[in-house]
């Protein structure tokens, strides 16, 4: 089989607050044998920022981005879920409506770009589950996560607002990820739920209650370990537990890792390599019980 | 026998012109892409919906108060920027309308007329966002939040250090911006956005869409159930 390669699109925080993310995602895909190119010179894909004050806006710099990932010739690899729902939905509209495709073609013209719409666009976690294929992970796996209770958390946007891979109400295949790593996946019913992470600058309140409910529900569970597809959902379910002690009395301590992570450990793959220890709350206890 | 039909007359057609918009609906489909006449108004995305508890409208009365040109009433709500754009309401709608997508046009109309609730952080959360992508093509988070912080309430910045330390010392955070090296392109495609949204509303101008940027203040308010 030819490997598997791909014009990958990091995203804003992989430059800023989820520097571990990018580094897992680069030692996990290449020890698969799956290699990642950066986008040559990508800028931001608005983010829903920019969506929500200039939806025009939003899609142009998505058009600029698809554009630029089209050239290489390769499909496009995005592991955040918010610019996986940006530049993902752009495309398809792009293609798919006429006024849209008029309007963000004049838009590129004025910055000499092109974009054909012929690439396609796919989150990290299906290009593990669909493009390479659960066997082949199955038999990349070294050290099998047995014993490790895990819950996956999709966040908003792997599955909406539509995926191709995925049930937008019931997503699986981080389960099924996860499920051929050896862990053991436990049902978790929020796991789709939006957790106001998008709020927590600007209305806190309504977001730690949302970010508190998901924990909660992890740790009533019995999940060592929270796992997130998405930096911004990791950052937010990992980072506030302080405030969320003060608010709400109750410290959770099950640590959020990125499914790349997880992925890498079973791999047998160093820890350091991994960014593991880059986490606020610590995982290594945790994944010491194994 | 013949019988004289009564043309219908809805409710919301009796509505004065300073309170209904009548150009409103079509504006809305315009930019969203969406068509809010679709709306069978079963309250779907509202029960779906994980912040209708915080909204002064549910999303479905939004859509009714689209539909009947409240203009001013809608991008004057809380309700608006209530919506976390999670996409629930979008993939359970019956009738396929991505209220997601009308949510965030009501939002980037109301920021453009002007409607910005002085009460609400978000409007400031997201100009600040693009402050920072115009000058640097890529965010920052650090940069984002400090930028954010100054133009509301500037001691938030001491709320927000140790988050942003944590990150430092934890070696996740570049503490310096990232930039993308075209910077000049991206303003330019930034400025081909202006222009190509300007010509379209001097066209709909034309063919008659009334083209309203100014809050009228009327203050009155419709009761949509
Ligand atoms: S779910 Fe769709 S049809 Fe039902 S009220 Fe909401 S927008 Fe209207
Ligand atoms: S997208 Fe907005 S309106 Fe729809 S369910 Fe989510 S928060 Fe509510």
């Amino acid at each position: 089989m030819n490997r598997l390669r791909y014009a990958f699109y990091p995203g804003c925080t992989a430059h800023a607050s989820a520097r571990d993310y990018t580094r897992s995602t680069y030692a996990t895909f290449q020890a698969l044998g799956i290699e990642l190119e950066e986008v040559p010179d990508w800028c931001c894909c608005g983010s829903t920022a920019v969506s929500n004050v200039d939806p025009l806006l939003g899609m142009a710099l998505c058009a600029r981005n698809l554009a630029l990932a089209e050239s290489t010739g390769l499909d496009l690899a995005v592991t955040c879920n918010a610019c996986y729902a940006n530049l993902a939905p752009t495309l398809e509209a792009y293609r798919e409506e006429r006024r849209v495709r008029d309007r963000l073609q004049r838009v590129l013209d004025a910055v000499d770009r092109h974009l054909e719409g012929e690439i396609a666009v796919k989150h990290g976690v299906h290009i593990l589950t669909r493009d390479l294929g659960l066997p082949r992970v199955e038999e990349h796996v070294r050290r099998p996560l047995d014993g490790l209770k895990v819950v996956p958390y999709y966040g908003c946007l792997l599955s909406r607002p539509r995926n191709p891979y995925e049930d937008p109400e019931n997503p699986t295949s981080l389960d099924e990820l996860l499920c051929v790593l050896g862990a053991e996946v436990l049902p978790f019913e929020r796991k789709t739920k939006c957790c106001g992470g998008s709020f927590m600058n600007t209305k806190e309140e309504v977001a730690l209650r949302l970010t508190f409910e998901i924990l909660e529900e992890a740790r009533e569970r019995g999940a060592h370990v929270i796992v997130a597809a998405c930096p911004l959902c990791q950052l937010n379910l990992d980072a506030y537990r302080a405030k969320l002690r003060a608010r709400f009395g109750t410290y959770h301590d099950t640590p959020v890792l990125y499914f790349t992570q997880v992925v890498g450990l079973a791999l047998g793959l160093d820890r350091n390599d991994l960014a593991i220890g880059q986490s606020f709350v610590p995982a290594d206890r945790v994944l010491g019980l194994r | 026998m013949v019988v004289a039909i009564e043309p219908v007359v809805t409710q919301r057609e009796l509505l004065p012109e300073e309170i209904r918009n009548p150009y409103f609906p079509a504006e809305v489909e315009d930019i969203s892409g969406q068509s809010v006449w679709a709306c069978m108004q079963c309250g779907t995305c509202s029960g779906s919906c994980q912040f209708a508890e915080q909204m002064d409208y549910t999303p479905r009365r939004i859509m009714e108060m689209v539909r009947t040109g409240l203009r001013e009433q809608v991008l004057a709500s809380k309700a608006i920027w209530y919506c976390a754009s999670c996409y629930s309401c979008t993939v359970r709608c019956p009738r396929g309308i991505q209220v997601t997508r009308v949510m965030m046009t009501l939002k980037s109309l109301a920021l453009r007329a002007g409607y910005v609730n002085p009460r609400e952080d978000a409007p400031a959360f997201y100009d600040s966002f693009l402050r920072v992508l115009r000058m640097f093509g890529r965010v920052h988070e650090p940069t984002l939040v400090a930028a954010y912080a100054l133009r509301t309430r500037p001691t938030r910045v001491l709320g927000m250090m140790p988050m942003a330390l944590g990150l430092v010392r934890r070696g996740r955070m570049a503490p310096l911006p990232d930039r993308t090296r075209s910077l000049g392109e991206v303003r330019r495609l930034m400025e081909a956005v202006e222009r190509v949204r300007t010509s379209e509303s001097a066209g709909a101008r034309e063919v008659g869409v009334r083209a309203q940027s100014e809050p009228r203040a009327t203050g009155q308010e419709v009761v949509v159930r």
